[in-house]
């Protein structure tokens, strides 16, 4: 994962350089763009091509309301296998985040990038197959410890907060760059009878001694400008 | 900078999160059977002489000694168990000693534990049956306990 994360920022920070390079003629109006954001966060496409046993596809945006402040939404679906010495299950599902995000940046003249804080409000609906398990028990003299019959548990839900942290970058007219990473925590989950929720999408890997998670995106947008308006 | 030393703290934060995914051994395993063997006449702890004990269906011995209590694995995907106790076993003659065969009926039920340590299997005792023969050594049998959840208390007596 770090490998890729850190392949990912040499190349947007280059990409920031170019751009930046292109914009230091002198532009004298100083305005800045109100608009609206969409893109696809190819942080899950990357990640389908490392993990054979997942699949994800999501849609990100964001639209500017003040100054520093954006209102911010995401959804999406996942697929995941997660198989382990004892268990072996299938997770699939939907989320929705809302949220909004802040910019700490102090811009340039015209620039529109964004070093950013924020939230989310994350909502899941998602379903569990368990395919198989093994039974723990150090006694072997049976060797019945292997169950091969899958059960399901479905129409589960999960709601939890995300704290964001993340920068985006404008790197040619209205397409943005952008990575941030996730702190998240559960803040509440039907939890299936004789199982537990140890992946929810959107949320990722959920750990069984605390409610956090963590996770990361990266995602490119195309900006719909609305308005501009002379930066303060 | 500013950027770099948030992302440097965040990625930290997102390798060292990683639990390690291993099933301790505090935690309890699947629960066996626990015996015990008392005098018919007087109901005091007697022990039973050179017990052998094998499950049928099974090449293995599961133990062979003097003892008055035994704790011995139930299949977990099959509700009967099949075991032969045989008393006065000389494992250098081989096939001798007074074989008892008895039928362990029950219910199992397999309880999530942990994404580590998977399920356990509980268990629930519905009858013992001892098959009649020309000389059972065993004269009656008394559930106790009839859930097997852990090995802290006796869930079966057999009295000889």
């Amino acid at each position: 994962m770090l490998k890729y994360f850190i392949s990912i920022l040499l190349i947007i920070s280059s990409l920031k350089a170019i751009s930046q390079e292109g914009k230091s003629l002198d532009t004298i109006p100083i305005k800045t763009t109100y608009g609206i954001k969409f893109g696809i966060d190819l942080s899950k496409q990357i990640r389908m091509l490392t993990e054979p046993d997942y699949k994800g596809l999501v849609f990100t945006g964001d639209y500017r309301i003040l100054d520093r402040l954006f209102l911010a939404a995401e959804f999406g679906s996942e697929e995941k296998k997660t198989s382990n010495e004892v268990l072996d299950f299938d997770t699939d599902g939907t989320f929705l985040k809302l949220g909004v995000n802040y910019n700490i940046y102090n811009n340039q003249k015209g620039l529109n990038n964004e070093i950013y804080v924020g939230f989310r409000y994350g909502l899941g609906k998602f379903s569990h197959k368990l395919n198989s398990y093994t039974i723990y028990n150090l006694d072997q003299y049976w060797n019945q410890n292997f169950v091969n019959n899958s059960s399901s548990f479905t129409d589960l839900n999960a709601s939890w907060l995300e704290f964001v942290l993340g920068f985006k970058a404008e790197i040619i007219n209205n397409i943005f760059m952008g990575l941030d990473l996730r702190l998240n925590r559960l803040i509440s989950q039907d939890k299936p009878t004789n199982f537990s929720n140890l992946y929810i999408p959107g949320f990722n890997k959920v750990l069984e001694e605390n409610n956090f998670g963590v996770g990361v995106s990266y995602s490119v947008y195309y900006q719909i400008p609305i308005f501009k308006k002379d930066k303060k | 900078m500013k950027k770099n030393i948030i992302l440097f703290i965040a990625s930290c934060l997102i390798i060292s999160c990683e639990p390690d995914d291993i099933c301790l051994t505090s935690i309890p395993d699947t629960p066996r059977l626990i015996i015990c063997f008392f005098d018919e006449s007087s109901g005091l702890k007697k022990e039973v002489n050179d017990l052998k004990i094998q499950g049928l269906e099974n090449d293995k011995f599961y133990f062979y000694k003097t003892t008055d209590s035994i704790s011995i694995p139930l299949k977990n995907l099959e509700k009967l168990t099949n075991y032969l106790f045989t008393k006065n076993f000389d494992e250098n003659i081989g096939t001798n000693g007074n074989d008892d065969h008895i039928l362990i009926n029950y219910q199992y039920n397999h309880m999530f534990i942990s994404r580590a340590c998977g399920y356990v299997s509980n268990y629930d005792l519905n009858q013992i049956i001892i098959e009649r023969d020309d000389l059972n050594w065993i004269t009656k049998t008394e559930i106790i306990n009839s859930e097997v959840i852990d090995e802290k208390t006796v869930h079966v007596k057999v009295f000889h």
